[in-house]
């Protein structure tokens, strides 16, 4: 799912003014210069990011950022004060009633009704969209077997666990069979199992049915494995959004000036380092002693930016390429440094989320 | 296929296309304890009353005429549990979907806010109807002892149900109002009493119509078909109240309401002359007639004029967008339309029909002793300034914060009419006798001014010259606000929005709400 649209994205015109389609069509969400504000309190202030078909798109922010708030206009629970969200092309304030038919939102709380069993639950929701008939069944019916709910069919709703509640719960946002699906927190409170089992499901409907996922948290590792781009919210702003790689980027360029770089300071710079983005690592060494002669010799090295420096270790991001780590590494033995381990990863979106986020106090 | 299968398939393709929630909760209630818990008891208390009956009847059982009163324990019973209980649990119904967050899945769905509106009042009937059933059979026994009245009972029961159903959908109305969820266990409780009270009073209201109505009375049946027709005017009035709070925001929720109270207004008047000419026997077009009628409508318009006037004047692009073609039809339609500037013009329009009345009939009344025309007109004046005051009030400051609402403005304007009423007795304060005859600064006092008025005062002439300069004023600060209201309408031209439109540069739609950002 993930894989190409990754590097396809990569080749995107500058972020973030025209985040790129990138023959994905048009996006089937799109949030335009989004606001509400609470008498004083900006919860959403000026948040705009697009996420198209078949892309899982998380949107990660600390408590109180406003990623519950951004949710309900798009679910049009709520209205703007100003600026506007478009779902499939249509608008949230003006053609909600149309939005509602192509939009599945599934809120942080369960929305439980006593005296109820699961196949009346979903029954309900169902004639709620208007299914009558043959295809109210079958609607039912194709929910419980996606959720694999069929057999606590008979089940009352209050009896259920947490993740068979969460489940349920996704089921009722599939029961009219949205384009677009708004995720406030599906993985909050579940044990690993059902988050890892609510992690494939979700999966699943990107990659095979094509829809589009914005899945909000606030713990970022819930996420990562799933999606394949985010958008970062706090305190009501978003502080960045494309793919991991786009996020990246985004933040070089903000940095561009204050790194110490290598390979950037050419002319051809610009077209250069959108290429290197690809192979951003962050690399840590562990040292015996001399942190502070390894913190200053690694900021003449080029590729190597951000450098921070820990007890014993140094890290930082590296832009090169295999060859030019593993030239780094060479001459870092060279240099008699007392190493004792070399480790390295591809960044995170965890990563990207520290690095983003950091400074801010939240 | 069986006649059981048929039947069943029968069901289901009912219940398709019966109303979702009606589906829902008469499984629900079907299964709740709480239900089941009322339905047990109103039978064990019907038992109590039968056996009890039976017991000290005696004799009086087969030979004396007690069948009403029986019939009167039983319905005492059976209106508590659907003209309190039943109600009741309407308005708890609703918030109890906000309180579980159902609320927000209901309203995502497809689902209209009148389906849902209606979906609860129906589950509300199918439990009246049911309660009926359990106390069917006890009414049955009555109907076998003498001095039951089959067409009386069966009368009473249509009217409880009909009464049922208007306090079920006020209960539903208020719950819908309901949005601080910090006071509901004290708003349950207020509804709670005065559901008690409402069922007391109808109850009395209830037999004393019973004593006194007799079938054969042709008057006393288009008096009861008028007050029906008032009674399901509020029952409307209160489901479009209801489904405006649940509509989304950018929608119309406004037109509906204004047309009910237009409608009402419409109702009483013609049903007043409906009545002199089916019934003239009973009703004349006399002053004991106009006299309160007018007063009503006054105070009809006053009440609903301070609402209408006072919201802010925004209009959203979906219903601008959703207006008819033609431009008469939109000219008509503008006063109904969201809006205080509209609502002024909504206001001035049946505050001259009203005028228009009073020139019509208060000549040929027959003793017009102690009314003249002085004084609807004098009314009429003071609404146009009071509301006026308000309009412009609600216009100047509701752009100036979004702290400001218009139930600020509201209190404000009715702040300023009470001091306004008590300014001219100031002086009392150090001349003891002062105010006990009319001067002229008591035209700040609407009420003294009419009572002057009404007991053929002096110097009316002036009264009203005074009065009419003031509401010529009231009309030319609002007249240019009301001329945009109506010219947004008539005018509007709006296409829908696709994302392209909706760019930074393009000014922002509801900005309202943008002023406090800035
Ligand atoms: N209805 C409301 N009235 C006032 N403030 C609100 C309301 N809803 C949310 N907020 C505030 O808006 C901010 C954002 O909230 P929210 O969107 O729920 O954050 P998140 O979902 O990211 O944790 C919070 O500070 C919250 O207190
Ligand atoms: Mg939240």
């Amino acid at each position: 799912m993930s894989e190409t649209a990754m590097i396809s994205d990569q080749q995107s015109s500058p972020f973030p003014n025209a985040p790129s389609s990138n023959g994905r069509g048009e996006p089937t969400l799109e949030i335009r210069n989004l606001h509400r504000f609470f008498g004083k309190l900006k919860a959403v202030n000026n948040v705009s990011f697009r996420a198209y078909a078949g892309q899982v798109m998380g949107f990660i922010g600390p408590n109180g950022a406003g990623k519950t708030t951004t949710m309900r206009i798009l679910a049009t629970l709520d209205t703007p004060t100003a600026g506007d969200a478009f779902i499939c092309g249509h608008s949230v304030i003006d053609d909600p009633d149309k939005v509602r038919r192509v939009l599945g939102f599934m809120p942080d709380s369960f929305g439980r009704y006593p005296n109820m069993d699961v196949v009346e639950y979903l029954d309900f929701f169902a004639r709620a969209y208007g299914f009558r008939g043959a295809a109210r069944r079958d609607a039912v019916e194709r929910v419980m077997v996606f959720t694999e709910l069929r057999k606590l069919a008979e089940k009352p709703i209050t009896s259920l666990s947490k993740g068979m509640s969460q489940r349920l719960c996704l089921g009722r946002t599939l029961i009219h069979d949205p384009e677009v699906l708004v995720l406030d927190e599906p993985a909050a409170g579940l044990d690993p199992r059902a988050r890892v089992e609510l992690r494939e499901l979700i999966a699943l409907l990107a990659s095979e049915m094509k829809k589009t996922v914005l899945i909000s948290s606030h713990i970022l590792t819930e996420l990562g494995e799933i999606c394949d781009s985010a958008a970062i919210i706090e305190a009501g702003e978003i502080l960045a959004h494309g793919t991991i790689q786009e996020i990246q980027a985004q933040r070089k360029r903000r940095k561009a000036l204050s790194t110490i770089a290598g390979a950037t300071d050419t002319g051809t710079g610009e077209a250069e380092s959108l290429d290197d983005e690809a192979h951003t690592t962050i690399l840590a060494a562990r040292v015996m002693s001399g942190v502070e002669r390894l913190e200053r010799w690694l900021l003449e090295q080029p590729y190597i930016s951000e450098v921070n420096t820990g007890p014993q270790q140094v890290s930082f991001t590296f832009a090169g390429d295999a060859a030019a780590q593993c030239d780094l590494l060479r001459r870092i033995v060279e240099q008699k440094f007392e190493l004792l381990e070399f480790t390295g990863k591809t960044q995170s979106l965890e990563d990207a989320f520290m690095a983003i986020t950091e400074g801010i106090t939240q | 296929m069986s006649t059981i299968e048929q039947s069943i398939d029968m069901l289901e393709r009912v219940g398709d296309h019966a109303n979702p929630i009606l589906v829902k909760e008469t499984r629900q209630s079907l299964k709740s304890r709480q239900f089941v818990v009322t339905f047990m008891l109103l039978l064990a208390a019907s038992w109590f009353i039968f056996t009890l009956g039976v017991m000290l009847g005696g004799d009086a059982i087969e030979f004396g005429a007690i069948g009403n009163q029986f019939f009167w324990f039983f319905y005492v019973i059976l209106a508590f549990a659907v003209l309190v209980l039943v109600p009741f649990g309407a308005y708890r119904s609703l918030l109890a979907e906000r309180d579980q967050t159902t609320y927000d899945l209901l309203s995502i769905t497809t689902l209209s806010p009148r389906q849902i509106v209606w979906g609860k009042l129906l589950s509300a009937i199918v439990q009246v109807l049911i309660f009926y059933s359990a106390i069917a059979p006890f009414i049955a026994f009555t109907s076998l002892l003498q001095g039951f009245d089959f067409v009386m009972v069966g009368f009473m029961l249509v009217i409880t149900l009909l009464l049922a159903m208007l306090s079920s959908m006020i209960a539903i109305a208020s719950s819908a109002m309901t949005k601080h969820r910090q006071f509901q266990a004290f708003t349950s409780l207020v509804m709670l009493g005065m559901l008690i009270i409402q069922t007391m009073f109808l109850l009395s209201l209830v037999g004393s119509f019973v004593t006194n109505f007799s079938l054969v009375d042709r008057d006393g049946w288009w008096a009861l078909a008028f007050g029906l027709a008032i009674a399901a005017s509020y029952f409307l009035l209160f489901q479009k109240v209801a489904t405006a709070h649940l509509t989304f925001e950018s929608d119309d929720r406004t037109s509906g309401i204004r047309m009910v109270f237009s409608g009402q207004f419409l109702l009483l008047w013609g049903g007043i002359l409906a009545l002199t000419w089916l019934a003239p026997t009973t009703f004349r077009l006399d002053e004991d007639v106009i006299i309160p009628a007018t007063i009503l409508s006054f105070i009809h318009w006053g009440a609903v004029g301070l609402f209408a006037v006072t919201e802010d004047p925004y209009l959203s692009r979906r219903v601008r967008r959703n207006l008819p073609e033609s431009s008469l039809r939109r000219l008509l339609m503008a006063p109904f339309l969201h809006g205080g500037n509209r609502g002024y013009a909504y206001v001035l329009v049946h505050l001259a029909i009203l005028t228009a009345i009073n020139v019509a009939t208060v000549p040929f009344l027959v003793s017009s002793s102690d009314w003249s025309l002085d004084v609807p007109l004098a009314m009429t004046c003071y609404l146009v300034i009071d509301l006026g005051i308000a309009c412009a009030l609600a216009r100047w400051c509701l752009g100036l914060s979004s702290d400001i609402r218009a139930g600020h403005i509201r209190v404000l304007t009715l702040i300023l009419l009470v001091i306004g009423c008590m300014l001219p007795y100031a002086p009392m304060l150090w001349q003891p006798f002062y105010g006990q005859s009319y001067n002229i600064t008591m035209l700040l006092n609407p009420f003294a001014t009419f009572f002057h008025l009404s007991n053929n005062g002096s110097s009316a002439t002036i009264i009203l010259i005074v009065l009419g300069i003031g509401t010529v004023f009231a009309l030319l600060v609002n007249l240019r606000a009301m001329k945009q209201g109506i010219a947004e309408v008539v005018f509007a031209d709006v296409k829908p929005r696709t994302p392209d439109e909706a760019d930074a540069g393009v000014p922002l739609e509801n900005s309202a709400g943008m002023e406090d950002g800035g």
